[in-house]
């Protein structure tokens, strides 16, 4: 498809600056199609059922005293989580970006596991290592401290999953920090402690902030790392939000679900504004105290090895030994039993379901990705941030909540129903979306849906839109510009995105879980791991962790190639 | 007229940005051959001149004639231009022949016809040796003649180049900017570029379009706008001038009527002469000379430059190396040849009178 070239090229002064370069129409519109179909229209339908419900019945739902223990719980521990994660992150931060030694790479990679680590994974590894019969677990039991089923370990397993969000906020922010400033308060007398202080803390502040807001969100969501560890009792107030809501579903107890979902898709809201709101501050006040490319020389002597130390151990005791103890556990009972765990009817179905959903995620994400980083960064238009923000939902809300709004939408209480019973008698099918495999390929998608265009966003940022504009100047059209200009800029970066989003989608639990009830049909390896973790055997226990190597292997892998592709695009760069 | 701007203006709505410049009402006729520079401080709208030029941004207001037609609906790719971005904007995974190659692909050529004109290109711009290097493998200067071939490289009657030596070491840049200024003429190519230095424009420009706050101050050629400055802004962007608000008193220059209010004066250091008492060659200007004293000398590399007060009012001029030796507090004579006077009525020479009369070998 080539357009003639004064046809397509009109006047535009309206809604956005003018562009010269093209396809703004176009990536806008898969944009917003493809943000209404996945995101928007299944969230409308959870407010829209919440309104049937009246003000009244709403607050009934959400006064229950189980409901406001769980949302104590979950804010609490995820306050505090976030909180030890913005004192840890800071420092691995700092080390990441101020010290040199071996194996920081490694370090750096590691960062990531808790995105690319399945949440069920995590969670029933973290559940065996903090029992009394797991290894950090014995040993706190002899101090006298339980750990498992209590909100202390609701609160490590939220530490676990939030690390990530402080680290790669500040981390960027630091390593761009123009250090004239700290050489102009050294020269002026200022110690380490103030310059610090007064010089590095302010600059870091918003980052700070909005990395505690992503990993507060992340905590208040998550369910799959959770479930395991907490004890799930409502008399011992170990019980999180997203947990009462699967429970609600459970007991097909669509309006107390919905309640408490809207409670927390209003408090997601509100804190992916502000911390949006935070980062536009942010760019706007320091983005010109940034130096570009800045050679520093590395910091040494006690203080930084005293925070390679603690980053390092820090990353091996949340981290590492997780990946351990699933290796372990896997292979506790020998090799054959090993392999015939995998060998089930159910884990290859399960494995069957896995890989389809995580290949038409993948291709949705990708082509959604790319029109969106275009139209984001290519142009600008009113209502900029709101897209931004709206992109990022799924990132702030529980997993839960997604698969409870494709419920809501494709269920039987769902708007959609009635719609999709008309196509199936006219067309004598009988297509499912709920509880089918279209459900669990929806949820995957809706979860992992910003993932590509998260990783191309700053890429093509910090691109800048010169050479488009001089192609599209030579007359160039929008494929040859993409194909010749853009994709050698963004290819690494989208290569890291798609394998990111596909660990992220093979791992998928909590969305998953709400839309999937039928084992060895509908089931994805998380909820597979579930069912056999679930059934509490000793042998169903370790193939549970056997399933679980596969998906550590996994993201292991995925680790290395994202530190691969990162180094691939540093040296394309310089 | 190769060129036209009638009544061009842009406006841009959103108020945060204070960057980019607004156009208010221009005028402009370039006739083809010429080389014109765009001149003016940052946020003169020099470039979005430039760039609606280009079709790079749509005028609010105003019509472009190329050749007599109306191109403001044209594509970029239909008018016929060639662009020098700022930073180059080089395609940083292409070579330089790629580059250079790239909107000949664009236009179809065949692949034959495309090397033919590639090669011709990278030899004229003396490139044919880096032509497999990737941008980041060249020098500023390099990366600036790639940039020039990859514009021409389509045959374009009219050249735009936004700030062509803004991203080059000061050392090299005046090298370069002969270079250029030899194969725009050698190619005879209409051109148009953009500049905040006045020295680039001067020493390149066959005529120089002087912006102010997004409107055209004066148009001319650079000794004419140096020589007739139209308002007092034009006459301290073009060199390095002394701006009063009242002069009187001068010998030769009695006719000044300081009682005009809002009468501005431009003094500039090259019209300033100081010579001491017993300098043989000034001996006959004595009469006419004034009475200063040196408060400050500065080495300005090939020269000195001495700020010297008389009346009351500090004058700079300019001295040889090669005379002798002044200092600080030294009493000098001052002789004056010409000041620009700026007054509600208009812009006007003054000469010195007695100079002009007496001895007109000094002029």
């Amino acid at each position: 498809m080539r357009f003639t070239r004064t046809r397509s090229f009109k006047l535009r002064t309206g809604r956005r600056d003018y562009s010269i370069i093209p396809g703004f129409s176009l990536t806008m519109g898969i944009t917003l199609t493809m943000l209404s179909l996945f995101i928007l229209i299944p969230l409308a339908s959870i407010m829209a059922f919440s309104f049937e419900l009246g003000p009244k019945g709403l607050i009934e739902a959400v006064s229950d005293e189980v409901v406001i223990n769980a949302l104590k719980t979950s804010i609490m521990c995820a306050a505090l989580a976030a909180a030890v994660n913005c004192l840890f992150g800071l420092i691995i931060a700092w080390t990441l970006v101020r010290c040199d030694f071996p194996g920081k790479r490694i370090l750096d990679g590691l960062i990531e596991l808790p995105f690319a680590l399945p949440t069920a994974v995590a969670g029933i590894t973290l559940s065996k290592m903090y029992s009394e019969s797991g290894q950090p677990g014995s040993l706190l039991a002899k101090l006298g401290i339980t750990v498992s089923y209590t909100q202390l370990g609701i609160l490590i397993a939220m530490i676990f999953i939030g690390i990530p969000f402080v680290v790669r906020t500040v981390q960027p922010v630091l390593s761009k920090l123009n250090p004239v400033y700290e050489e102009a308060a050294y020269i002026l007398g200022a110690g380490r402690f103030m310059t610090f202080r007064k010089v590095i803390l302010p600059e870091l502040g918003p980052a700070l902030l909005s990395g505690f807001g992503l990993a507060l969100a992340r905590g208040l969501g998550e369910y799959g790392s959770v479930i395991y560890i907490s004890g799930n009792s409502a008399r011992d107030h170990t019980q999180v939000a997203s947990y009462v809501i699967m429970q609600k579903l459970n007991y097909m107890d669509y309006a107390g679900a919905t309640a408490i979902a809207l409670l927390m898709l209003i408090i997601s809201f509100i804190m992916l504004i502000l911390i949006n709101a935070l980062s536009v501050f942010q760019s706007r006040r320091v983005s010109n105290t940034y130096a570009a490319a800045q050679e520093r020389s590395a910091s040494s002597g006690r203080g930084a090895r005293i925070l390679i130390a603690l980053s390092a151990t820090y990353v091996l005791v949340m981290l590492v030994m997780p990946l351990i103890s699933v290796m372990k556990n896997a292979f506790s009972k020998g090799m054959l039993f090993y392999l015939a765990s995998l060998g089930t009817d159910y884990v290859r179905s399960a494995a069957g379901v896995t890989a389809m959903a995580t290949i038409i995620t993948l291709v949705i994400n990708t082509v959604f990705g790319l029109a969106a980083a275009w139209a984001i960064t290519r142009f600008s238009f009113r209502g900029k941030h709101l897209l931004g923000t709206l992109i990022d939902i799924p990132l702030s809300i529980s997993p839960v909540i997604a698969g409870l709004a494709y419920i809501m939408t494709f269920g039987r209480l769902g708007w959609a129903w009635p719609a999709l019973q008309a196509v199936n008698d006219a067309l004598g099918t009988d297509i499912q979306i709920v509880f089918a495999l279209p459900g669990v390929v929806l949820a995957t998608v809706f979860v992992t849906f910003p993932f590509v265009s998260r990783e191309l966003i700053p890429v093509l940022d910090s691109v800048g839109t010169n050479e488009e504009e001089a192609a599209a100047m030579m007359g160039a059209g929008g494929r040859r510009i993409f194909r010749r200009i853009t994709f050698p800029h963004i290819k690494w970066a989208m290569i890291y995105g798609m394998i990111l989003c596909a660990a992220r989608a093979m791992g998928e639990f909590g969305a998953v879980n709400a839309l999937s009830k039928t084992r060895g049909e509908t089931f994805t390896l998380p909820l597979e791991i579930d069912a056999l973790y679930m059934d509490g055997g000793a042998d169903s226990v370790t193939a549970a962790f056997a399933v679980s190597s596969i998906l550590v292997i996994t993201a292991v892998a995925v680790l290395i190639i994202r530190s691969i592709s990162e180094h691939m695009e540093k040296r394309d760069v310089s | 007229m190769y060129l036209e701007l009638k009544g061009i203006s842009k406006r841009f709505d959103d108020a945060k940005s204070g960057e980019t410049d607004a156009v208010n009402g221009v005028d402009l006729g370039i006739e083809k051959g010429e080389l014109i520079a765009l001149l003016g401080p940052s946020g003169s709208g020099k470039t979005t001149i430039l760039r609606m030029i280009a079709g790079l941004e749509v005028p609010t207001e105003g019509d472009i004639y190329i050749e007599g037609v109306r191109v403001n609906d044209l594509s970029p790719a239909d008018r016929k231009i060639g662009f020098v971005f700022q930073n180059y904007a080089l395609f940083r995974y292409m070579t330089v022949y790629e580059n250079v190659a790239f909107g000949l692909e664009v236009m179809k050529k065949s692949g034959t016809e495309i090397r033919k004109r590639v090669m011709e290109l990278l030899e004229l711009t003396e490139l044919s040796d880096l032509k497999d290097r990737y941008p980041n493998q060249l020098s500023g200067g390099q990366q600036q003649r790639t940039a020039f071939a990859r514009a021409l490289a389509t045959q374009p009657s009219l050249l735009l180049l936004d700030e062509p030596f803004a991203a080059i070491d000061a050392k090299v840049r005046k090298e370069l900017r002969s270079w250029l200024r030899n194969m725009i003429g050698e190619v005879g190519i209409t051109s148009i570029f953009v500049t905040h230095d006045q020295e680039e424009a001067v020493d390149m420009a066959d005529r120089i379009v002087i912006l102010r706050e997004g409107s055209v101050v004066q148009t001319g050629a650079p000794r004419e706008i140096y020589e007739n400055p139209a308002t007092v802004f034009v006459a301290s962007f073009l060199g390095d001038p002394v701006i009063l608000d009242s002069f009187s008193g001068f010998k030769g220059f009695e006719d000044i009527n300081d009682s005009t209010s809002g009468s501005r004066i431009v003094l500039r250091p090259e019209h300033v002469e100081a010579f001491r008492d017993d300098n043989p060659k000034f001996h006959d200007l004595i009469p006419i000379s004034e009475n200063g004293t040196v408060r400050n000398i500065l080495f300005r590399g090939d020269f000195l430059e001495l700020e010297i007060e008389v009346n009351g009012i500090r004058l700079k001029c300019r001295r040889s190396l090669e005379r002798r030796t002044v200092g600080v507090g030294e009493k000098m004579r001052v002789l004056i040849y010409r000041i620009n006077v700026f007054s509600p009525s208009g812009a006007e020479v003054v000469k010195n009178s007695f100079l002009h009369n007496i001895n007109p070998e000094f002029m």
